[in-house]
């Protein structure tokens, strides 16, 4: 049983019961892919929305909404999931501050994320995105739920 | 010519001067806002993985004060301001009117720890543009109490897309009777570091 800390821009999955995946969210956003009847889920901290820098690395498998999306996915199949067992819970996205510039990467990341979601199939079956305030989520691999928490303390389970 | 991957000591030291000019101008402009007296810590000039840099300056989940203005004028940058919520009421016990004190964060008093920001950037970005032969000059700040973590990487994806290092000059102010450790944050992408270091190392 291991606390998994999902960074910036990195991937996770995990099957072993008792393990939980957390990630601090502002505009990034928090993409989960579970198979409940497997016990197994995934999570990618997604920072940007595409890669404009044609330089830019790709090192980092969950930097980017599209690949990230997919390396998740990969990963899920190359377990032993199967494509039909997969859902997908979101978190993050939010405006931090009210620069309109600023705003627009949570947003577009949620965007992407969706459009990469839906091309692969997989449902989005709760989300807590957009707003304010950036997230604290913390999901247990075992069953797929994620708590979400705010600097208020407020928390809930999707 | 600097380069992720492969910064030099000796540029990190030129950036580092910046951020001590910079900070030292802060500082002042701090002292005549508070009508106190403020230390400086040595500034800090780091290069770490960008995912690492809000471990590198506190607790990530601990929630704190942000100010925040994007940089304009020759050159694209950001610029956060990080107090703790106590330093935070502090310098708002300290600014206030008495009679306008122990509203906790009302929009009018974070509009007012918004114009300290303000005033630091103003005082920053003044002299880091004097220094490079630069226009810089911050846009109206905006304000919010978040996570550390939720607030300092939301700052950096704006220069996440060419590199996975973050180079980023920070300076702690200290305060004698008010405890205050205010960080101020100054990010751009490696070209325009490059351009400041050239600029600089031909003076």
């Amino acid at each position: 049983m291991a606390r998994i800390v999902v960074k910036m821009g990195e991937l996770e999955v995990s099957d072993r019961a008792g393990d939980i995946l957390t990630a601090i969210l502002g505009s990034c956003v928090g993409v989960l892919i579970y198979d409940a009847g497997a016990g197994r889920a995934g999570m990618a901290h997604v920072m940007l929305p595409e890669r404009i820098d044609p330089n830019a690395s790709l090192d980092k498998r969950g930097k980017y909404a599209i690949p990230a999306v997919k390396e998740l996915y990969r990963e899920m199949l190359g377990r032993g999931s199967k494509p039909a067992a997969l859902a997908a819970k979101l978190s993050g996205g939010a405006r931090m501050f009210s620069d309109n510039n600023l705003q627009n990467i949570g947003e577009r990341n949620l965007e992407m994320v969706r459009y990469a979601l839906g091309k692969l199939g997989i449902k989005v079956v709760a989300e807590r995105t957009g707003g304010f305030k950036g997230r604290n989520v913390s999901v247990d691999v075992a069953t797929g739920r994620m708590k979400v928490r705010d600097a208020d303390g407020k928390e809930e389970i999707i | 010519m600097l380069e992720e991957g492969q910064v030099l000591e000796s540029e990190l030291d030129v950036l580092r001067e910046v951020a001590n000019i910079g900070s030292g101008h802060a500082a002042a402009s701090m002292e005549k806002w508070l009508g106190k007296e403020m230390a400086l810590k040595v500034p800090v000039a780091a290069m770490v993985p960008i995912e690492d840099v809000a471990e590198t300056i506190g607790d990530p989940l601990e929630t704190v004060m942000g100010v925040y203005s994007r940089v304009q004028g020759d050159m694209e940058g950001h610029i956060l301001y990080l107090i703790s919520l106590e330093d935070a009421r502090e310098l708002l016990d300290i600014i206030l009117d008495p009679e306008d004190r122990g509203q906790g964060f009302s929009p009018n008093n974070l509009s007012a720890i918004a114009e300290t920001g303000n005033i630091l950037f103003n005082a920053y970005l003044g002299a880091v543009s004097e220094l490079c032969g630069l226009e810089l000059y911050p846009a109206p700040p905006t304000c919010t109490a978040d996570m550390l973590a939720a607030i300092v990487n939301t700052i950096l994806l704006e220069v996440s897309d060419s590199g996975d290092l973050a180079l980023y000059l920070k300076t702690e102010f200290e305060e004698e009777d008010f405890t205050s450790t205010g960080n101020v944050l100054f990010v751009t992408d490696f070209a325009n570091l490059a351009r400041m270091v050239d600029i600089l190392e031909e003076e």
